[in-house]
C-alpha cells in the first residue's frame, strides 16, 4: 500500500488531457482499500463537479432480441437456438414510450440485437411517432447498420446512438466477435458522430485474454474519441454460449474502470449499468458513488423482458413496467442523491 | 418594402451567388453560416422566408434547425425551404419530402438548383 503515490498519480491523471497508459494501468491494479477509496472518492468529486448531484434516467425498450451475430459472450447470439425470439410491434413500442413519458422520464432507448430483418423505414416511422407524440429524446442501440440507415434515423430526429466498442484491442475484439471487423466498428462510430448523433460507446470488463493494459487503452480510446456517453459493465457468462464456464468479470475492476473513466473524461454521461447490478450483489449504488451519473430503468413490456437475456441473472426481469423506475428513486435517496428528470443531453 | 430572405448555408460561394441572384430580383438578403447563427438571425431579423442547407456543422444540422425553428414562437410562422445537396453527397437511395411531423418545411430542393426554380419557390412562399 502506498496511498501517497496513488494520490500523486490520481492527480496527474486528473490534470492530463490524455494520461499515460502506465498510470491508468497502475490505478486499475490497485488492491489496498485506502488506495481504492481514494480513486472512488476522486471520481465522485469529479462527477459532482462536472455533472452535478442528479442521476439521469434513460428508459430502455428492448424491442427485438433477434441477432445475426455470434458474439461469444452474448446470450442473444444467433447460435443460441434455445432462446425464444421476439420483436415488438410499433404499437407496443409506442405504448411503452407513453409509460416512460408518463413517468416523467425524458429519454427512451430503443435497443435490439443486430436484427437482420429490422426494416429501417419501419424504425424511422416509430421514431417520428415517438417524437411527435412525446417530449422524449430518442437513443438508438441497434448495432452496425448502413450509413443510409444511420442517416435516415438521424434526419427524422433520433438524438443519440449507442455502439459499444466492447474492447479497443483489435485482436481481442475480433476474437470475441466472429465475422465482425474492428475497422468497421470504428467506421460506424465515426459516421454516427459525423451525422450529428450524440454517441455512446463502452467496454466489457473480464473478457478472456483482456489485460489491465488493454483496459487502460480502452479509457484512452474513450477520451481520444470524445464520446458523449460510455457504458462499462462486467462480463457475465451465459449458459448457452461457449463461455458458459468462464469466470465473471470482477466487480471491483469494473468499478475502478468506471471511476477512472470519469476522472479522465470528466463530463461524459456514465451509467451504473444493469450488468453491474446483476452480479452477486447489486453494485449500481457503488457505481453511482464511483463516478456514474445515469441509471437505465427497463420499460420493456412483459412477457418479453425475460427473453432479452444478454447474460443470465439480469436484474429487473420479473418486475412490471414502472417498478424499476420506483426502485431507482429509492436507490438515489439511499446514497443521498436525487433523480434528475431533465432530458440530459450531452455535456460536451 | 423588399421581402427579406435569410440564407443559412456553410458554403460561402453558394451564399454569395444566391445573394447576388436574389438582390437582382429585389429581395433583401441576410446570411448565416451555421445553424446557431441562423437561429439567432431568424429570431432577431424576422425574415419573410428562410433558405436552409442541411449539412453544416454536422451532416443533419439543417433538419434539427428546421424543427427548432418550428418550435420557437418567434420563428414558427416563417416559411422554410431546404436547399441541399444531401441526397447526392450522402449517396442516399431516398429523398426527403416536407412532413408535418418531422420536417416542417414548405419545400425540399436539391442542389445544384436552377435559379428559376429557386425564384419560383421563394415567390410562391412569400406571397
Amino acid at each position: 500500500m502506498n496511498t501517497s503515490k496513488t494520490k500523486e498519480i490520481l492527480q496527474r491523471v486528473y490534470e492530463a488531457k490524455l494520461p499515460a497508459a502506465g498510470d491508468l494501468e497502475y490505478l486499475l491494479g490497485l488492491e489496498a482499500e485506502p488506495d481504492i477509496k481514494a480513486l472512488y472518492d476522486l471520481a465522485d468529486t469529479v462527477r459532482e463537479k462536472f455533472t452535478g448531484r442528479g442521476i439521469l434516467l434513460r428508459a430502455i425498450i428492448e424491442f427485438s432480441n433477434h441477432c445475426r451475430n455470434l458474439c461469444w459472450y452474448c446470450g442473444l447470439q444467433a447460435g443460441n437456438h434455445k432462446l425464444q425470439r421476439y420483436r415488438l410491434t410499433a404499437e407496443e413500442i409506442l405504448a411503452a414510450a407513453e409509460e416512460i413519458s408518463r413517468a416523467g422520464i425524458r429519454t427512451v432507448v430503443l435497443q435490439s440485437g443486430e436484427d437482420p430483418d429490422l426494416d429501417p423505414v419501419w424504425l424511422k416511422d416509430v421514431i417520428i411517432k415517438i417524437k411527435a407524440r412525446f417530449d422524449l429524446a430518442v437513443t438508438l442501440s441497434v448495432g452496425e447498420r448502413s450509413r443510409q440507415d444511420y442517416y435516415l434515423w438521424r434526419a427524422v430526429g433520433a438524438d443519440r446512438y449507442l455502439l459499444k466498442i466492447e474492447t479497443s484491442d483489435q485482436k481481442l475484439y475480433e476474437s470475441q466477435h466472429p465475422g465482425m471487423s474492428f475497422k468497421n466498428r470504428l467506421h460506424c462510430l465515426r459516421e454516427l458522430k459525423d451525422f450529428g448523433y450524440q454517441v455512446g460507446s463502452g467496454n466489457i470488463i473480464g473478457l478472456k485474454g483482456q489485460t489491465l493494459k488493454m483496459i487502460a487503452r480502452d479509457i484512452l480510446f474513450f477520451q481520444e474519441n470524445d464520446f458523449d456517453m460510455l457504458g462499462i459493465g462486467p462480463f457475465i457468462p451465459h449458459q448457452e454460449t461457449a463461455l458458459a464456464g468462464a469466470p465473471r468479470g470482477d466487480a471491483s475492476l469494473t468499478l475502478k474502470t468506471l471511476a477512472l473513466t470519469r476522472i479522465v473524461t470528466k463530463n461524459c454521461h456514465l451509467p451504473a449499468t444493469t450488468a453491474l447490478g446483476s452480479l452477486e450483489t447489486d453494485y449500481r449504488p457503488a457505481g453511482l458513488k464511483a463516478g456514474a451519473n445515469v441509471l437505465m430503468p427497463n420499460f420493456t413490456p412483459q412477457p418479453y423482458r425475460r427473453y432479452y437475456e444478454i447474460y443470465p441473472g439480469k436484474r429487473c426481469v420479473n418486475e412490471q413496467v414502472g417498478d424499476c423506475h420506483a426502485c431507482m428513486e429509492i436507490m438515489a435517496a439511499n446514497i443521498n442523491r436525487n433523480i434528475d428528470y431533465a432530458v440530459g443531453h450531452t455535456l460536451k | 418594402m423588399a421581402k427579406k430572405v435569410l440564407i443559412i448555408d456553410d458554403d460561402e460561394d453558394y451564399r454569395e451567388a444566391t445573394t447576388t441572384l436574389l438582390e437582382a430580383q429585389g429581395y433583401a438578403v441576410i446570411t448565416a453560416e451555421n445553424g446557431n447563427q441562423g437561429f439567432e438571425k431568424a429570431k432577431s431579423d424576422q425574415p419573410d422566408i428562410i433558405l436552409l442547407d442541411v449539412m453544416m456543422t454536422h451532416k443533419s444540422e439543417g433538419f434539427d434547425l428546421a424543427r427548432s425553428l418550428q418550435k420557437e414562437s418567434a420563428t414558427k410562422n416563417i416559411p422554410l425551404i431546404i436547399v441541399s445537396g444531401v441526397r447526392r453527397e450522402m449517396n442516399l437511395p431516398f429523398g426527403f419530402e416536407p412532413d408535418k411531423e418531422w420536417l416542417p418545411v414548405k419545400a425540399v430542393l436539391e442542389k445544384p438548383i436552377k435559379p428559376e426554380l429557386l425564384l419560383k419557390t421563394i415567390a410562391e412562399n412569400t406571397q
